[in-house]
């Protein structure tokens, strides 16, 4: 499990677009996933049911909390991911994460999972547990999405 | 055939199977703006893969680490309380240091992780004689499985020797785990714990801490420590007398 840790953030900061919120959300996947440790199931792969429980566990707790407390704390959470750079690399980060805050999480979630974390659809459609059709379709928007956010701006 | 965004972005994937990966191949190389599409993909997909890296790069915070070791922190304490013991253990063999020191909190996260087959307790322990003993699958593996077996269904972490000279073995059997000792010809429940119950009404053990306290018993019963396992397979081989 160790050695998912640095993926398991990667997918974190995908979600939160928030250094500190990423490390809140893996360290809650780490205790429900050492919890539920008897639900997973045998000769399948732990990173992938360890990237439903950190999904869900996004989807259901954090993010609903957010959404009640800090309305307006997206946007400037989103130039926070990564460490402090030169002014460029953070105009950079500013960008991809500002183009990621404004997809719909569906579409995010899709994105993240083909396209950062290398999963193919079907193993991308069972961590955020929809039909295959559904995902290719939420990750074909969200990355047209991202593309006209960011035309321009690399 | 055309080819929509929906095909080309699969393609650019590498997610289309013949034929239709062939289908899109061969209408990208006859149109330059299919040809422009896959290629903008691939600078996306190289741009975010970029803008993740440094989280990917970067350490892994302690209380991350801790997190995935505080369940198994009472087994850490076990171990640490026997340092002087484990600086004589690594001279005796694998089996032997991977039980005393950290290992053993490997091994029982391992096996919470790995075990996904459901077995019911009361079907791999009987008694007779009034005595609890194991059965079934159970008796099958504390007979006949290596404590460096691959993860099977009942896994056993270690074997030793009483201080009377029975041989002993801790098991895991993801809703169980305990200690049996060899007594006559069958094996004697000495320890069990229960996770089947507690799983069952959603109130979950802190892992790993059923096993660290067979794990502490174990090791107070085993005055010579854990076999080899070369002294393991002897004793397997003749049966366990």
């Amino acid at each position: 499990m160790v050695a998912l840790l640095p993926r398991l953030r990667r997918f974190a900061a995908g979600l939160t677009r928030n250094l500190e919120q990423c490390d809140d959300l893996c360290q809650m996947t780490i205790e429900r996933a050492l919890k539920s440790r008897h639900l997973w199931a045998e000769g399948t792969r732990l990173d992938s049911w360890m990237y439903r429980i950190m999904r869900n566990l996004w989807i259901d707790e954090i993010r609903a909390t957010n959404r009640r407390n800090q309305t307006f704390k997206e946007e400037e959470a989103g130039l926070s991911v990564g460490a402090a750079g030169d002014q460029e690399a953070r105009t950079e980060l500013g960008f991809v994460d500002r183009a990621l805050s404004s997809l719909p999480d569906e579409q995010r979630e899709a994105v993240l999972l083909v396209m950062v974390e290398g999963y193919g659809y079907q193993e991308a459609a069972d961590i955020i547990g929809c039909p295959m059709g559904t995902l290719s379709s939420r990750f074909v928007r969200g990355r047209d999405a991202l593309h006209k956010l960011l035309e321009g701006t690399s | 055939m055309t080819i929509d965004r929906e095909m080309l972005a699969a393609y650019a994937e590498g997610q289309l199977a013949d034929p239709d990966r062939a289908v899109v191949e061969a209408a990208i190389a006859t149109d330059p703006i299919l040809a422009e599409e896959v290629a903008s993909h691939q600078a996306l997909k190289a741009r975010l893969q970029a803008h993740f890296a440094p989280v990917l790069d970067s350490p892994v915070p302690d209380r991350l680490l801790d997190a995935v070791r505080e369940n198994t922190a009472s087994t850490a304490k076990i171990v640490s309380l026997d340092a002087a013991r484990a600086t004589r253990a690594e001279k005796r063999g694998p089996l032997f240091t991977r039980w005393i020191t950290g290992g053993a909190i490997a091994a029982s996260l391992a096996v919470g992780l790995l075990l996904g087959t459901q077995i019911a307790p009361k079907n791999l322990v009987g008694q007779v004689d009034g005595k609890l003993v194991a059965q079934a699958a159970l008796n099958t593996a504390l007979t006949g499985q290596l404590a460096s077996a691959d993860m099977q269904p009942v896994h056993i972490l270690l074997s030793f020797k009483d201080s009377g000279g029975r041989y002993c073995r801790v098991f895991d059997a993801t809703t169980m785990a305990g200690l049996a000792c060899r007594d006559a010809d069958r094996w004697a429940i000495d320890r069990m714990q229960s996770g089947g119950a507690a799983a069952a009404t959603g109130q979950y053990r802190q892992a790993g801490s059923a096993l660290s306290e067979i794990m502490a018993a174990a090791q107070s019963m085993a005055p010579e420590g854990a076999l080899t396992s070369d002294q393991e397979k002897a004793a397997m081989d003749k049966g366990w007398r």
